[in-house]
């Protein structure tokens, strides 16, 4: 094997060895960066703004509203997301009704089909129309 | 000269400490800013590098996990910790300045594609235990059939299962749910619950699969496990509720000591808690959300939970880690010594911060709750590893409370076994049909679908096609065949974007080392720390294969450095040929895979740095905390 043909080797193997594991979980035992909390699913997000949990509620009743989703199916998702921010008992969490409203505002719903939802989600709690509308009044919405 | 040199070293380091505070920090500006994250490379998890982008404390990047890219979404610290200490990668930074809209719509962007995947990996989930659930069920008058049902139920591993004096907290709650919904609501609502398990049936058809998409979340689809593990949690909700049992020994834990010694605003801080949640708890007992049991049968041990802390006077939570917890052995090399003393540090702080922030004053609500819940569990568990000598459970993500036990075979749906047979071929058809729908989606593809290419097709899905490079100042598309190289992207956004810094935060191994070149003779530094042998930083990794000699950091003698860790890696081969009976094939295994990384060192090129087992992230920090907010500062005060 010439020179020339030994340095083609070597640079496809380097080459494999840069590229075949791209992006991949790393083997490296990772156990002990868990003796702490990944607190990304307790952060507060940006220093102003809604907390986390909010945004995560928001963000995802928003994609509810566009994907066309039934609301009878509606508290399954939030069951989930509220679950891994530490909420069990949503149906009477503040924070998760106003990231309903401001998903609402987000998506764009207004007017009467607003007030059917909030009517519709504030059978859960007493208080849930009042924070259903205090989180759409405090969002603004992005196009 | 030497003096000169050091002065030099020290400056350097300075810099790099000062660039990285500087350009990394959280800063308050009048627009906002959003980093985009170079890894370099390492042997193992990633040769070419990884990409990530940063909002505030949270940082997303795409992973292959098992062919499919995953949109993984961190904590900045945890992120930094994994990839800058243990993985010993530097990662460098690109500041990009960008208005509030810009910012909000790209985070909104990144959050929901997580959301959206995630809804896409549960729904996967449950069609994998409808599968089990139903061989189960098919299986179960046969003989040797497993038993218990495959399935977890949570919440009913809170509580005591023999008779025993009831609860006075659960008794109270039993009360008012009776005073507010009838004498006979329990009963009723039990025969309701018993009657739906009963009824249930599983689909015997499977009708088409929508089409999946990382932009559109899926709609809940229906799942026959799924709505008997709500039913049947229900079912044990109700059954608590009627007998009101004490808590299952051993679930409780007590935080003994100061560290858990409650003062007279904390313990009015939790009466308040528990009678708010004795009025939460009723309302919950008569909602229609599909999945109330567990919500209930957590929150009623959490009251068990409370009164043990008035009455005691310490904190005591309920375990939190999950039935099978991942461990880590906490005796032997000394490195787990030290970082068990760094992180029971640690964990006594985010207690106590955690304490001042939800205890100090009544109004705490279950997240807040939650959040002492889980730093107690934490700060307990490193005291019992240590006071024990036992191992350390550990857990990555928040730590809630299950109480799991199997599901309970009594009550299940009995159904012809033709129709068994006939559901369970469906339940399988539509978990690989799902299965296979996911991977077209979320395929990974190492030079056309990777996490470069994923992270600038979210940024550019952001915003109309015309409008990216006026809300960035440019833009990246990954369409060339070396754009899906992290390097050379991180290149291209450094070029194309609108930036307002740049900064990096070194390796583990180049931080301690800039340390040790600013206090100690140069030389000497130099001598012990370029080997693995003689190495005070690194200490031999089991996950990393054989090598001698580091080559970042040093140019000139990296080829013949990389000769010797050839060398090495084929002595290591060698002798796993013959240790084999002994490891398994371990060294046979690792040898080829140390050889073949020494390979580009030939070539003047550097892919391996050596990772950590263990690292003792408090040094690391020093000078760059500013770089990322603590978690136990991270979360928002309850309201």
């Amino acid at each position: 094997m010439s020179p020339r043909d030994c340095a083609r080797l070597l640079l496809a193997l380097c080459l494999v060895c840069l590229l075949a594991t791209a992006c991949s979980k790393s083997s490296t035992s990772e156990a002990s960066s868990e003796s702490s909390s990944n607190s990304s699913s307790s952060s507060s997000g940006s220093s102003s703004g809604p907390s986390g949990y909010v945004k995560d509620v928001r963000d995802y009743t928003q994609q509810f509203v566009l994907s066309g989703g039934d609301l009878s199916t509606f508290s399954s998702g939030i069951g989930s997301i509220a679950q891994k921010r530490g909420v069990t008992n949503w149906e009477q969490d503040e924070e998760t009704f106003e990231g309903i409203g401001r998903g609402l505002k987000q998506s764009g719903v207004s007017g009467q089909r607003f007030e059917q939802l909030k009517q519709r989600f504030g059978e859960t709690s007493p208080n849930a129309s009042a924070w259903i509308q205090k989180g759409y009044d405090s969002e603004k919405k992005k196009d | 000269m030497r003096r000169v040199r050091r002065a030099g070293e020290r400056s350097f380091a300075t810099l790099l400490l000062a660039l990285a505070a500087l350009l990394l920090a959280p800063t308050p500006s009048r627009g906002e800013r959003f980093d985009y994250l170079y890894l370099e490379a390492n042997a193992g998890g990633a040769s070419g590098g990884h990409v990530a982008v940063r909002f505030g404390d949270d940082v997303y990047h795409y992973q292959n996990v098992g062919h499919s890219l995953r949109l993984i979404r961190e904590h900045f610290d945890f992120f930094r910790y994994k990839y800058s200490v243990l993985q010993n990668r530097t990662i460098h930074a690109s500041r990009i300045d960008v208005d509030p809209e810009t910012y909000a719509l790209l985070e909104n962007r990144f959050n929901a594609r997580h959301l959206i995947q995630e809804a896409h990996v549960e729904a996967l989930g449950w069609r994998h235990n409808d599968v089990r659930l139903l061989e189960w069920l098919a299986g179960a008058e046969q003989p040797g059939a497993p038993e218990p049902p495959p399935l977890l139920l949570r919440g009913p591993g809170f509580f005591a299962e023999a008779a025993a004096p009831e609860a006075s907290p659960l008794v109270a709650l039993r009360s008012r749910v009776v005073k507010l919904r009838g004498a006979d609501y329990l009963a009723r609502r039990s025969a309701e619950v018993e009657e739906q398990l009963a009824a249930l049936r599983p689909e015997l058809a499977a009708s088409p699969l929508p089409k999946p998409s990382a932009d559109r979340l899926p709609l809940p689809a229906a799942s026959f496990s799924r709505r008997v593990v709500e039913l049947a949690s229900a079912g044990q909700a109700i059954d608590v509720l009627k007998r009101a049992p004490p808590l299952r020994p051993g679930v409780l834990r007590v935080i003994e000591g100061s560290e858990g010694r409650l003062d007279a605003a904390e313990r009015d801080a939790l009466q308040a808690l528990a009678e708010r949640m004795q009025s939460d708890l009723t309302a919950l007992s008569g909602s229609r959300r599909p999945d109330w049991g567990y919500p209930l049968l957590l929150g009623m041990a959490r009251l068990l939970a409370i009164q043990a802390s008035l009455e005691t006077g310490q904190l005591c939570v309920l375990d939190a880690f999950p039935l099978r917890p991942r461990t880590l052995a906490t005796t032997g090399a000394d490195t787990r010594a030290l970082f068990l003393g760094e992180i029971q540090e640690y964990a006594r702080a985010e207690l106590a911060h955690a304490r001042r922030q939800q205890l100090a004053r009544p109004g705490t609500r279950e997240r807040g709750y939650n959040q002492v819940e889980a730093a107690a569990n934490r700060y307990q568990e490193v005291q019992d590893a240590l006071g024990h000598e036992r191992d350390l459970r550990v857990y990555r993500d928040r730590l809630v409370p299950y109480g799991e036990l199997p599901l309970p075979s009594e009550g299940l749906p009995e159904l012809p076994p033709s129709d068994l047979e006939t559901a369970l071929g469906t339940a399988r058809e539509r978990e690989r049909a799902q299965r296979r729908a996911l991977r077209d989606t979320y395929g990974y593809g190492l030079i056309t679908r990777n996490c470069v290419s994923e992270i600038f097709a979210t940024i550019n899905s952001a915003f109309a096609p015309e409008e990216v490079a006026s809300r960035l100042g440019g833009r990246v598309e990954t369409e060339g065949p070396l754009d899906y190289i992290p390097f050379v992207a991180f290149g291209r956004v450094t070029r194309e974007y609108r930036l307002s810094g740049v900064g990096e935060i070194p390796s583990y191994r180049r931080a301690r080392l800039a340390e040790m070149y600013a206090r100690e003779n140069p030389l000497q530094v130099y001598l012990r720390e370029t080997n693995t042998l003689t190495s005070t930083v690194y200490r031999k990794n089991p996950d990393d294969a054989l090598f001698l000699f580091f080559t970042d950091g040093t140019l000139w003698p990296r080829p013949i450095f990389g000769a010797l860790n050839l060398l090495a890696g084929v002595g290591q081969t060698l002798a796993g040929l013959l240790t084999w009976p002994l490891d398994g094939g371990a060294a046979l295994r690792a040898g080829p895979r140390g050889a073949l990384y020494s390979l580009p060192e030939l070539a003047f090129f550097n892919i391996r740095k050596g990772t950590l087992e263990y690292g003792r992230s408090t040094a690391h920090r020093t000078g760059l905390e500013l770089a990322a907010t603590p978690p136990a500062q991270a979360e928002r005060p309850e309201r």
